[in-house]
Parts: structure tokens; sequence; C-alpha cells
């Protein structure tokens, strides 16, 4: 905790206010436009970190990071259409409150509940993170290796589609990676005798075409929905603290749930929002209203899929494995600006772990 | 977060009347300026277009694209990693199963992986008693 002071210096410059401002209008803006998720943000918005320090430029990603999945609630709510995976399950009790004539209503529930989630995983990421930065230190590499094998099965398990085609695409990734010099003996491997392939295939290109623009070759490749959809004018009302109390116990354990999965490789918040709607649905004593527009529904999946981002963190950081294709991205600005995730982040750069824990306030 | 979304509210609703045209054309610009910017190099244009093209295809016949990536950040750790373990000893990979905490690792992922024919197994079991 001493390393909090630095800490909060390194964040309160006018650079890094405007960066966390930025990024969170920019993340609010492309997760709430449907198709558009986290990783798309987070890719837009690279190209302008390379100017910037190092302090401001993760502030802006985690900005981005954080506020997209909440953005993704906006068009739920509004359209009936998440933004981002994550707000499927916000949909379910969102739009039916939009519908009658409490978009507003629903909006301020789903940004407290965000907020309170995102809240939650932030100080399970400072707990929890350390800790497993201090096991991970007496990691050989044999246990490195195990850990990996792990995680990148994990990942191919979790996949939506089959986890045959999971670890096909997995192996494929390691096939791209392989490309470049050897790590020991430094041969040139896969280059096909093309010059520019000896250096290796840089990740950032390879992220943003597979994400960015096959999602945009996807959307091409439809036809264009007829018509436009219906946006209401809606305004923002806070719910009244009173009818907070209920929802408590909803607003905890869905937090614990995101938290948990996020840090959990290879899990997303999508998983976490559908599990914790699920768990609130059966636990509550509204369960029956769920789906009808109860706003405890909006409550459940709202923490949980911002808990998850702190969560996600916590692996990525601690042991530069990351969880999600989300924290991928932020993994590879953070080679791109010399830092390394892992475990000796926490050794040498400790104030920058924790300059990017508060920026997530 | 919280006040952005307070004020804002309101405006971020107009985002959604945006052309889905327009919009695309603004990713494709903001993608491919990303990918070049990485380190001024015109070759990781190309990189890009033709990851997005196998992206596309990969997403058609239903492959999720996120393992590709996290396989290629892990895949130069884990190359090092598996190498530095097999100097460590005397290139005997079963000695990698020595290790305690090596060991429930390994022990975890295969559980993973045999788990859709377990959890199969165990449901024919219960069903015929």
């Amino acid at each position: 905790m001493e390393y909090l002071a630095p800490a909060f210096s390194l964040l309160a410059t006018p650079a890094t206010l405007i960066a966390v401002l930025i990024g969170t209008v920019v993340g609010i803006v492309v997760g709430a436009l449907p198709g558009l998720g986290t990783v798309v943000a987070l890719t837009v918005c690279l190209p302008f970190t390379f100017s910037m320090g190092q302090a401001p430029s993760i502030a802006l990603l985690l900005a981005v990071y954080c506020s997209s999945v909440y953005g993704g609630s906006i068009s739920a709510i509004l359209i009936n259409t998440p933004g981002t995976p994550q707000s499927a399950a916000t949909c379910l009790d969102g739009y039916p409150m939009a519908v009658r004539g409490e978009a507003d209503l629903a909006l301020g529930w789903a940004t407290a509940a965000s907020v309170f989630g995102g809240l939650f995983s932030l100080v399970v990421l400072v707990l929890a993170a350390p800790q497993l930065a201090a096991v991970a230190l007496q990691f050989g590499p044999i246990e490195t290796f195990a850990l990996l094998v792990f995680s990148l099965t994990c990942i191919a398990w979790v996949s939506r589609e089959s986890v045959v085609k999971g670890l096909l695409a997995g192996t494929i990734g390691l096939f791209l990676a392989a490309v470049g010099p050897d790590p020991m003996s430094g041969d040139i491997r896969f280059d096909f005798g093309i010059f520019q392939l000896s250096a290796g295939l840089q990740l950032i290109p390879v992220l943003v075409g597979l994400f960015a623009l096959a999602e945009v070759f996807v959307r091409a490749a439809e036809p264009a929905p007829e018509g436009e959809a219906v946006v209401a004018r809606v305004g923002f009302r806070l719910p009244p603290l009173r009818a907070w109390r209920p929802y408590l116990k909803t607003l905890l354990r869905s937090s614990g749930i995101g938290s948990f999965i996020g840090v959990l490789p290879g899990t997303g918040a999508a998983v976490a929002a559908f599990i914790s709607y699920a768990e609130a649905k059966r636990s509550s004593p509204r369960g029956a209203a769920f789906g009808t527009g109860e706003p405890e529904g909006v409550i459940a999946s709202e923490a949980a899929n911002n808990a998850v981002t702190g969560g996600a963190l916590v692996p990525t950081l601690a042991l530069g494995i990351p969880g999600d294709a989300a924290t991928a991205v932020m993994m590879g600005t953070l080679l791109l600006q010399g830092i390394t995730p892992g475990v000796r982040l926490f050794v040498d750069n400790p104030d920058l772990v924790y300059a990017a824990f508060l920026s997530l306030l | 977060m919280f006040f952005a979304g307070m004020i804002g509210a309101q405006a971020f609703t107009r985002i959604l009347r945006i052309p889905t045209p327009l919009l695309m054309a603004a990713v494709v610009v903001l993608a491919l300026v990303g990918s070049y910017a990485v380190r001024g190099n015109p070759f990781d244009l190309l990189v890009t277009c033709a990851a997005g093209v196998i992206g596309y295809f990969m997403r058609l016949n239903g492959f999720p694209t996120a393992p590709v990536v996290i396989g290629m950040v892990l895949g130069y750790p884990l190359e090092r990693s598996l190498r530095q373990g097999l100097v460590l000893t005397d290139l005997n990979f079963f000695a990698f199963f020595e290790s305690p905490l090596a060991l429930l690792l390994f022990a975890l992922t295969a559980l993973l992986l045999l788990w859709p024919w377990l959890s199969a197994r165990w449901r024919r079991r219960g069903a015929a008693p």
C-alpha cells in the first residue's frame, strides 16, 4: 500500500485525466454500437497511445475497456440489441423496462450496478494480484510451461462453438507465434523467403485484422437491415436510495461471480453475466418477475459483466497471461510501451501497477 | 464513468442513429492506421488485411478467433519455458511431471480435455441404472 501515494501522483497529471475522460467516452460510444465490442474499441484507440507516456496510455485503455462493457448495456436497454455480447443478459429485463417507459430508470440502475461491479472487482484486483504475483515468483520454467498449457486449453474449452475448433484456432495462433527467430538459437523459421517475415509477425496487425476487419467483412456480407431502429430520446434517472436495499444482496453476489469468473483464463463477461442472471433469478424472491422488466435482472447482469474487467486483469498483470482477447490487446500495448506484464512487473514498477488500478476508478 | 453515464446518456442514444456503412468505413480506416502506426512498416498493412480475410472465413465456419490471439501471445513464452525446462532436465520431458505444482496443472489440463467424454459417460450411466 506504500505505493499508493506515488501512484496517485502519476495519475493526477492533466494528460492522464484527459486520457481517462476520452477513453471513457470512446468506450461507451463504441460499446453502445451494436456489433462493435470491447476488442474493436481497444484496437481503434491503439494508435493514439503511441505518442503518449506509459501512465496515460494505460489509463486510456483501461478506461476504454471498462466503459465499453457499460456502453453495451445502453443499446441493450434502448433497442433490445446488445452492443457487446456481454450485455446480452441485460436485454432480458432492460428492454421490457424501456417498453414500459422506464428506460431512464433502467439506465440509472445499469449505471449504478456497473459502477458497483467495477469497484468491487477493483478491490479484488488490488488484493489478489500481488498475492498471485508473489506465488508466481517461485515458478521455474517447468511450472510456467504447465501453466501456459493449462491457460491455452482453457481458452479453447470455453469458446462458444466446439472445443475442437477452439483448440485448432489456438494451434493456428501458436504457429503464427513460431514465425521468426527461434528464441534459443536465433535461427529464422517459417519466413518462406520473405524478408519481412524474418523478424516474426507483430501481434497488433494480426489482432486488428482478425477482430476489426473481420467484423466489418461479416457486416458487409450481410444484407443491410431495413429501416432505422427507433430510438427514443430518454433522460437519465437514478433510482432513489431507498430502492437499493432489497437489491444489495444481488449486487454483492453478482459482483463476486463476475470477479471470480473474470480471473479464470478464457472465460468472459458474457458467460459471467448469464450465470449471475440465472443465479439471481433462482435465489431472488422476485425471480418469477425476471424477464418482464424487473430491475434486479438488469442489476445482476450489469454488476457481473463489469466485475469481470477487474478479475480478467489479475492474471494479465500478475502472470502475463491474458484471460481473453480484450486483455490480450491490453498486454500488446503494455509491451509496446516497454512494460512486460508478469511477475516482474510488481517488483520493478509497483507504482505503475497501482496507478493502473486507480485509473479504473 | 459514472459521471459520463449521467451526463451523456442522452447524447449516447443519438449515436445509435449513425448509419452502419459510415461507421464500418470509419472502423476500417482506424484499424489500418492503428496497425501501420505500431512500427511504421507497410508490410504490417498486408498482414492486417490477410488476417482480416482469414478471420472472416474462420467466423463463417464457426471458428472462434480469440484463441488465435491468445495462442500467438502465449506462443513465445510457451516455447521459451519448454526449451529452458528441457535444458534444465537434460532433454528429459518426463522430469516435467516431478514438480508437484506442474503435475497439478497438467492434471487439470487433462481433466479439461477429457471432460466432454467423461460427462457423457456419467450421464449414460445415470440414465441406465
